[in-house]
């Protein structure tokens, strides 16, 4: 937007942060404040589904709330609703930021982000209607994908247009994990939309094709935004430089060749080739999980990372660790597969990925980008500090006791004397246990919007009076 | 940029962007690395079923798949001769191969078929046979229809080859072909009756 301080004397000095700030203000702001509705909304009609696991006759009036549309509204709602805004808000401000330039067409990607939204209420509308594609991650009814696409074509291209004019010549590993998932979603979306839905390819070649969206989206998508944030934030934040970037370039490169091919696991219908290849490529995980965790412990060179002081790189921390954590158990998949395959413990591994190490590292980012956009800092911690405690607490009580459960019901499956009605009834336990944690999470993703709107009542709101009730009913400051 | 300035100045100050020390790929972990994916290759190589095509490749039209139907000549042979058994010949002679006791004798393991030669049977499936038999030291009395006006020279053999070489009835003996059949069916032309069981035994089974 500002043209005329890029053609003076100075055009090829990086822009000052406040000046970069200013530029991503709006979109960004928008992008992590829609991000954390449609958390909670995830949230919510997430719990409806966990709880409709033990108590079947909950709301079942009409097909709308049944058990496979709320689940598949639920994890849409996260994956496009909050996961991919809050990744395409740390990405223009990240850019921006790595690259010392402003935003390019900051209102373009306003414009990407509204029409994002709508695509979005419209997707999960239609699935909750009954018009769900039926391909696991990619539910969303053919008729919300063309506006999908091109709302991200216009926040992506806002994105490298601000990549490709940046005054920083020498990228960082952020960069590269960003710009991998920016091209991530597009490609696996338009595989998927264009193979499965508009034009299907036959036969077991569909389970394939979904099978590796959902492992790319999982991986690179998630995995790598997750990584961004937290090679940008632990350097940051203790202010030293990454330990080498050729343990980082190891590391992109082979999670960006191997992602894909994890998603074909060991015991999938697929041809025995096809299963081998993906258990051998989630083996081969452990060499980036070992780099990127051994890149930033000698970064971190025995300064505390989880369970920080400050409590951004606590959330930093917390997500790190439980990304080493889902990327370990996910790398000894094809050793218990056979036997855990069809039980709560691939939805105990899927959630600590999900909302263990992919959400807690963007809230991590939220934390800290919202503040520098606002111009103010985050009027007071305890807020935040609640919301680590609910939010890991909630991962916790959900992960835990479906591993468990998980397990136990794997054991009972391969045991041929023991009753199938007598394993569903154990396994009941930990499912109540789990709706509690994720009543935790909503509560956390409720303090999250609490606080975004808090900050934003105090720095933006025209009208003093509404912010100073919202101040006022606040809580304590 | 003034209000923001001043606003700004309620953040604590802020470290300079993240950078990366230069440094190289660890070459021990490209080591292992190499002989883990040696190690793979290996486990793949014996998983991948030679990617026969009749496994991998989807088929497109009728023609392709019936391409992928075997092609050996013996168990197209055998197949037919099933088909052919099955549609006339089990009704009395069972799938089973062992007949019904009193009325209709057995072909598997019985001593009519387990000639030598096959022309004996050839001639017995050609013009029929009526009157006692005696097939494995068992007295039989009834009567088969002849099959020369119902069958092809190429059907007898398939069917007569499926009887003499089906393996679930222990059966390996020589297989009948079309010439053979033909060459019966040429020189005994005139015969219009169906054998007697003292008539056929008379003739030789080469």
């Amino acid at each position: 937007m500002s043209l005329s301080t890029q053609t003076d004397s100075r055009a090829n000095a990086p822009a000052t942060s406040a000046e970069i700030d200013a530029s991503c203000r709006a979109p960004v702001l928008f992008l992590f404040t829609s991000a954390a509705l449609w958390l909670v909304a995830a949230a919510a009609i997430g719990l409806i589904a966990s709880l409709k696991m033990h108590q079947p006759l909950l709301l079942v009036r009409g097909a709308e709330l049944t058990y496979g549309r709320v689940l598949a509204a639920a994890s849409n709602a996260f994956l496009f609703g909050f996961a991919a805004q809050a990744i395409l808000g740390v990405t223009l401000w990240m850019l921006s930021r790595l690259g010392g330039t402003p935003l390019v067409a900051p209102l373009v990607a306003l414009l990407g982000a509204v029409v994002w939204n709508l695509a979005v209420t419209a997707g999960v509308g239609g699935i909750l209607a009954g018009d769900s594609s039926g391909y696991e991650g990619f539910e969303f009814p053919g008729y919300a994908v063309p506006a999908l696409l091109i709302a991200y074509t216009f926040i992506a291209l806002c994105a490298l247009a601000t990549y490709f004019q940046r005054r920083e010549r020498e990228s960082y590993v952020s960069q590269w994990y960003l710009l991998a998932a920016l091209f991530a979603l597009p490609w696996a979306y338009l595989t998927v939309h264009s193979l499965l839905l508009v034009d299907p390819v036959r036969g077991v070649a569909q389970a394939a094709i979904n099978l590796w969206a959902v492992a790319v989206l999982r991986e690179i998508w998630l995995g790598g935004s997750a990584l961004a944030v937290i090679f940008y934030l632990v350097p940051k934040l203790l202010n030293r430089p990454l330990h080498n970037r050729g343990y980082a370039l190891l590391g992109f490169w082979m999670l960006l060749i191997l992602g894909g091919w994890t998603g074909l696991y060991e015991g999938a219908p697929l041809p025995l080739w096809m299963v081998k290849l993906g258990g051998f490529a989630s083996l081969l995980m452990i060499f980036p999980l070992f780099v990127v965790a051994w890149n930033l412990h000698a970064t971190a060179n025995g300064q505390v990372v989880l369970g920080a002081e400050c409590r951004v790189l606590r959330f930093a921390g917390f997500g790190l660790f439980a990304y080493l954590t889902a990327t370990l158990v996910m790398a000894m998949n094809p050793l218990v597969s056979a036997a855990l395959q069809f039980t709560h413990y691939t939805a105990a591994v899927k959630h600590v990925a999900f909302y263990g190490a992919f959400s807690m590292a963007m809230f991590a980012a939220i934390y800290h980008i919202v503040p520098r956009l606002a111009g103010t800092d985050w009027p007071c911690e305890n807020p935040m500090k609640w919301h680590f405690t609910l939010a890991s607490a909630g991962v916790l009580l959900v992960a835990l006791p479906l591993a468990v459960g998980g397990w136990k019901q794997g054991m009972g499956l391969l045991d041929p004397s023991v009753d199938f009605n007598q394993i569903s009834r154990t396994a009941l336990m930990p499912i109540r246990v789990s709706t509690l944690g994720e009543i935790l999470w909503l509560a956390g993703s409720l303090l999250l919007v609490g606080n975004l709107v808090r900050l934003l009542a105090r720095r933006f709101c025209p009208c003093a009076a509404l912010a100073a009730w919202v101040e006022s009913n606040g809580g304590a400051r | 940029m003034n209000a923001d300035t001043q606003k700004l100045s309620s953040l604590p100050p802020e470290a300079a962007e993240p950078k990366a020390n230069a440094g190289a790929f660890p070459i021990w972990i490209i080591v292992a690395l190499a002989v883990v994916a040696y190690a793979g290759t290996v486990r793949f190589d014996e998983n991948d079923g030679g990617f026969s095509a009749q496994v991998f490749a989807p088929y497109v039209s009728t023609k392709q798949l019936e391409d992928f139907l075997p092609k050996d000549p013996e168990r197209i042979a055998f197949l037919e001769g099933r088909k052919l058994y099955t549609q006339n010949c089990a009704a009395c002679h069972q799938a089973s191969g062992l007949g019904s006791a009193g009325q209709f004798p057995p072909l598997a393991g019985s001593d009519w078929v387990k000639t030598e030669g096959a022309n004996r049977i050839i001639r017995l499936v050609l013009h029929g046979i009526q009157g006692p038999i005696k097939v494995n030291g068992l007295d039989f009395n009834n009567a088969m229809v002849p099959w020369k006006d119902n069958m092809s020279d190429q059907q007898i053999a398939s069917v007569i080859s499926y009887v003499r070489r089906n393996k679930d009835w222990d059966h390996s003996f020589s297989a009948v072909t079309s010439e053979q059949v033909k060459k019966i069916r040429d020189t005994e032309k005139s015969r219009i009756a169906p054998w007697s069981a003292e008539e056929l035994l008379k003739t030789s089974d080469k």
